[in-house]
């Protein structure tokens, strides 16, 4: 009996620092798809609103996590329809501080590449893109995650000096564990 | 004939890719010593929306970036309100993009320090700082300098997460080169 409990808590104390390692809450693991809108401002109006479709797959990694997404906008006009694709990857590793993780490979913000980071509160996980381009100009946007379930809202929004303002709104379900 | 037309051709098509940097003034045109003041106004002090300010400032050229100091006096006009002075000196270094700087300061922004990066457009120099807070807001500040006969125009802007919490507008006179 002895041994068995000897054994009990060897094998709990083996699992205990895979749990510590998981930074996200176990929910956002997995591959969620859905859909959405695309609303974007000119001057404070109304200018454009486009459906959207969305992919996302979130997996740990070393010291964190990584996010995949992929986003595919319609344009729908007579004759002139079309899609467009985005897609990106991003491994994010903890930092110093409770809840914030940064890039495995910070890019050069200044040089040209996006600066990202994140940070997990509750059940929602915020994903953080500066980008400076040649001019100097920076534009900010930020992926709002909020898990419910097997569900997932999301909200983008786009802001600064390179572009017309967004907000895209849409609600995912997870596909896959 | 022919080798002159193709220098010609040459010298046509180099000079209208410089002509937009050629149009930005140099940096040298920034450097002195200003001093002025201005009105802020935000909602981050509910007491004094409204703010006399003295936005002293040196710009010095340095190995092709800058220096810049500045000083700022928060006079504040609620009772019992201290007066405040801050000094703060940031380095900028070029960049492979024509003019745009960033500072020289190894920084990691979620540690919480500021990542600064400027820019020259036109007559206005324009220096940015990201400050990324402990709970992931970012936090952006901008300092946007436009030069005028007399000295130059200051506009500060503080977003957090977005939302305009600051600005200040001001007018500085050169008073040392």
């Amino acid at each position: 009996m002895r041994r068995l409990l000897i054994a009990f808590f060897v094998a709990l104390l083996a699992a205990t620092p895979a749990l510590a390692q998981d930074a996200l809450p176990q929910g956002f693991y997995g591959h969620f798809a859905g859909l959405g809108l695309s609303e974007t401002m000119d001057d404070g109006k109304l200018v454009e609103v486009k459906p959207r479709d969305f992919d996302v797959t979130i997996s740990k990694s070393d010291n964190g996590f990584t996010v995949s997404w992929k986003t595919t906008e319609y344009t729908i006009r007579p004759r002139k329809s079309k899609l467009e694709a985005d897609d990106e990857t991003i491994v994010f590793v903890k930092s110093a501080r409770d809840g914030m993780y940064g890039e495995k490979t910070p890019g050069d913000l200044a040089g040209g590449e996006s600066a990202y980071w994140a940070r997990v509160s509750g059940n929602t996980l915020d994903v953080y893109r500066l980008t400076v381009n040649d001019e100097g100009r920076h534009e900010l946007a930020v992926w709002q995650r909020t898990l419910n379930g097997d569900s997932m809202d999301l909200v983008f929004q786009r802001s600064g000096e390179t572009s017309k303002p967004r907000v895209v709104k849409g609600t995912l379900s997870r596909v896959k564990q | 004939m022919l080798i002159r037309r193709i220098l010609m051709i040459a010298g046509l098509v180099a000079s209208l890719a410089m002509s937009a940097a050629a149009q930005d003034a140099p940096l040298a045109d920034f450097a002195g010593v200003y001093k002025g003041g201005g009105v802020a106004e935000g909602r981050d002090n509910i007491y004094f929306t409204v703010t006399a300010r003295d936005l002293d400032v040196e710009i010095k050229p340095k190995d092709g970036g800058f220096d810049v100091t500045w000083t700022t006096i928060n006079h504040g006009t609620a009772r019992g309100q201290r007066v405040s002075r801050k000094t703060d000196t940031v380095s900028f270094i070029v960049t492979e993009r024509p003019n745009v700087f960033r500072g020289t300061a190894r920084i990691e922004p979620l540690d919480g320090e500021p990542y600064y990066w400027a820019r020259i457009s036109g007559r206005t120099l324009s220096v940015y700082a990201l400050t990324i807070a402990g709970n992931g807001a970012y936090e952006l500040t901008s300092w946007v300098r436009t030069l005028t006969p007399t000295g130059m125009d200051l506009t500060f802007r503080r977003l957090s997460d977005g939302e305009a919490v600051r600005s200040v507008r001001g007018k500085l006179v050169k008073v040392a080169p």
